[in-house]
């Protein structure tokens, strides 16, 4: 690497570790991925494990729930 | 003595010295778990607007799976451009991290305008990725 490539991952490092000390959340997340040996996982794989899509499935049928209390029952013969 | 200090502090941090390719893997899972939270968050908002009016409960919980599937779409871009540059394809994965960080972020106003409260560590994994993408993933230039 040219001087100038290595100044400028230098620096780049020094940024990102100035990155870290701010967020503590991120530096947490990295110590524990490094202790679970997650930093050797597949990024697809752990975006699907972490994000998964059927994150609403509680949330519809509370608001279904509340839709069917919301609609006064019909009487028979009404 | 400054020095040694700068080397506890990393290694309690235990970031320091990450390659950028892990840099970029923490970014993304960072976004992940953000997009994962904000999604709750957004589901809980829209809850308890269904309880008064059910139907504006359910449009909200609409934009919510919106927002968090588009994020989501994004992420997964992110990831496998991420896999391929520690595979070795050539190119940082720069902007496709840029993407979904926008996305997450689409996603983290949403549930602010509806009255949601989403923890620091949301902020904290928006922040971090902008600082990431220019620092180590090569900035982007469309």
């Amino acid at each position: 690497m040219s001087d100038t490539g290595d100044l400028f991952v230098k620096a780049g490092s020094a940024i990102l570790g100035a990155a870290f000390a701010l967020y503590p959340e991120i530096a947490k997340l990295v110590r524990d991925a490094k202790d679970a040996g997650a930093l050797s996982e597949s990024t697809l794989a752990a975006i699907a494990r972490i994000d998964p899509l059927d994150v609403f499935a509680d949330a519809e049928r509370r608001i279904a729930a509340a839709r069917a209390e919301a609609i006064p029952p019909t009487l028979p013969g009404a | 003595m400054t020095r040694r200090l700068a080397l506890v502090a990393c290694v309690a941090l235990a970031a320091c010295s990450l390659p950028p390719v892990q840099v970029a893997h923490v970014t993304a899972m960072s976004l992940a778990e953000a997009n994962h939270v904000a999604a709750l968050v957004c589901a809980e908002v829209a809850v308890t607007q269904a309880s008064t009016d059910p139907a504006k409960g359910e449009a909200t919980l609409g934009k919510c799976k919106a927002a968090h599937a588009k994020a989501h779409s994004a992420l997964l871009v992110a990831g496998a451009a991420i896999d391929a540059w520690r595979a070795g394809a050539a190119g940082a994965p720069g902007c496709v991290v840029l993407d979904a960080q926008v996305a997450v972020l689409e996603l983290a106003s949403l549930v602010r305008s509806g009255g949601g409260k989403l923890s620091e560590a949301v902020d904290s994994a928006i922040a971090f990725a902008g600082n990431a993408v220019t620092a180590q993933l090569g900035g982007c230039k469309r």
